[in-house]
């Protein structure tokens, strides 16, 4: 029982259903099922809220306009027009991390955006997809990235290795950043939530506190999935622009 | 730390490859396409009204200025056709005025030519009176018939002196 009570605890993987395809684990977990909600709740949002196709929206079609708009204006304002093409990809980042976020700040749900594994996968993938699309794009020519402009020369033997560095940490600020953020949020929550009933009567003082931090959670579910868009947008912009811009 | 149960990471991750490609392609095919039709739909009609409106100002603007072209040729005529009874008013007025002083001035020569008749026939007929006159109170006075001649002589000398004071 002690076990429980940590406040960890709400981040514990549960296999609902053992799976396995030769020694590989494919099990369904409870985050499996969160990650299969986000897409379902995710989906029937964008698509149900755009049924009616209304001229002049309404509420909910508002809001999938407004989510549409956001990521189209970052993608615009910090790519330019050649990154319409990875626009569905970072639209679908986008809202899959908001969901996450969002849909993990229910009560007894679970975050998957809380594990560092599921972050670090996205990072990953930004990382490297920018990268490939760099290489691609100006062939060694994408080693320039790492020689900011207009800087002498003598300097570049110690600028170098720092912008390598800086370059190849951005998978793990990224990660770590959405992670963390989910993670301390959701993990206060619960240390507060033990108070409450510790303290009995006086437990009002921490649950007030409790109410100020969600509606803080609330922002941050948001606020971690558009700085999210927003970064790799920007590391789209180096990997197509170099320095330029 | 659940989070650095390595064991889990892998069913996270073949269902994350797995969720993750559901919905980008859910987005990619049937949502983004969806909202970008509407939102396209709504750029164009604007863009419509934004044009027709455009297009009814022109048009405004071009009556305003066939109207106020209309409005300056009439402004124009009127001031033509005030200048024109004008001046038509003027010389009216003095044909008229030289035909009723012309009237006058014929009038005067009349009445001037009937004055002098009238005078010279008072004048004739005074003088025969003054010849009567003349003749009876010389005759009460003296006595004697005067002759007519003498008389008329006087009369004539009377009124030639009378005529010179």
């Amino acid at each position: 029982m002690a076990e429980k009570h940590s406040p960890l605890d709400q981040f514990g993987i549960n296999r609902l259903v053992e799976m396995h395809i030769g020694a590989v684990d494919v099990s369904f977990t409870n985050s499996a099922a969160m990650m299969v909600a986000v897409v379902v709740v995710a989906t029937l949002f964008l698509t149900i809220s755009m049924r009616g196709r209304a001229m002049v929206p309404g509420r909910w079609q508002s809001m999938a306009e407004l989510c549409y708009g956001l990521v189209a204006s970052t993608v615009r304002d910090n790519v330019g027009p050649d990154g319409r093409r990875y626009f569905p990809f970072i639209f679908t980042l986008f809202i899959f991390i908001l969901f996450s976020n969002a849909l993990g700040l229910i009560p007894y749900s679970f975050t998957i955006t809380s594990h560092i594994i599921v972050t670090f996968a996205f990072a990953a993938v930004v990382f490297i997809g920018t990268t490939v699309i760099g290489f691609w794009r100006h062939k060694l020519k994408f080693l320039s990235l790492f020689v900011p402009p207009g800087v002498p020369i003598a300097l570049a033997p110690l600028l170098v290795p720092i912008e390598i560095i800086s370059y190849l940490s951005r998978p793990v600020s990224l990660s770590v950043r959405l992670a963390a953020n989910m993670m301390a949020g959701h993990t206060m929550i619960k240390v507060f939530a033990g108070f409450v009933v510790l303290l009995g009567l006086a437990g009002v003082a921490p649950l007030v506190f409790i109410v100020a931090i969600y509606a803080l959670e609330v922002i941050i579910a948001f606020l971690q999935a558009y700085v999210f868009a927003v970064l790799t947008c920007l590391y789209l912009a180096d990997a197509l622009h170099l320095h330029h811009e | 730390m659940p989070q650095m149960e390595f064991g889990d990471y892998l069913p996270q991750l073949v269902w994350l490859v797995i969720t993750f490609a559901a919905l980008y392609l859910l987005m990619s095919r049937v949502a983004l396409p969806r909202i970008a039709e509407v939102l396209e739909g709504r750029a164009e009609r604007i863009a419509d009204d934004i044009e027709r409106a455009d297009q009814y100002r022109s048009e405004a603007e071009q009556t305003l200025k066939e109207y106020e072209i209309l409005l300056g040729k009439a402004r124009e005529e009127g001031h033509t056709v005030s200048v024109e009874a004008r001046i038509k008013q003027q010389e009216q007025a003095k044909s008229q005025s030289e035909a009723s002083e012309n009237r006058l001035k014929e009038k005067m020569v009349e009445a001037e030519v009937r004055i002098q008749a009238t005078r010279s026939e008072a004048m004739a007929g005074l003088k025969d009176i003054a010849t009567e006159i003349t003749r009876v109170s010389v005759q009460r006075l003296i006595g004697i018939t005067p002759d007519e001649r003498t008389i008329k002589v006087a009369v004539e000398e009377a009124a030639g002196k009378l005529k010179d004071v």
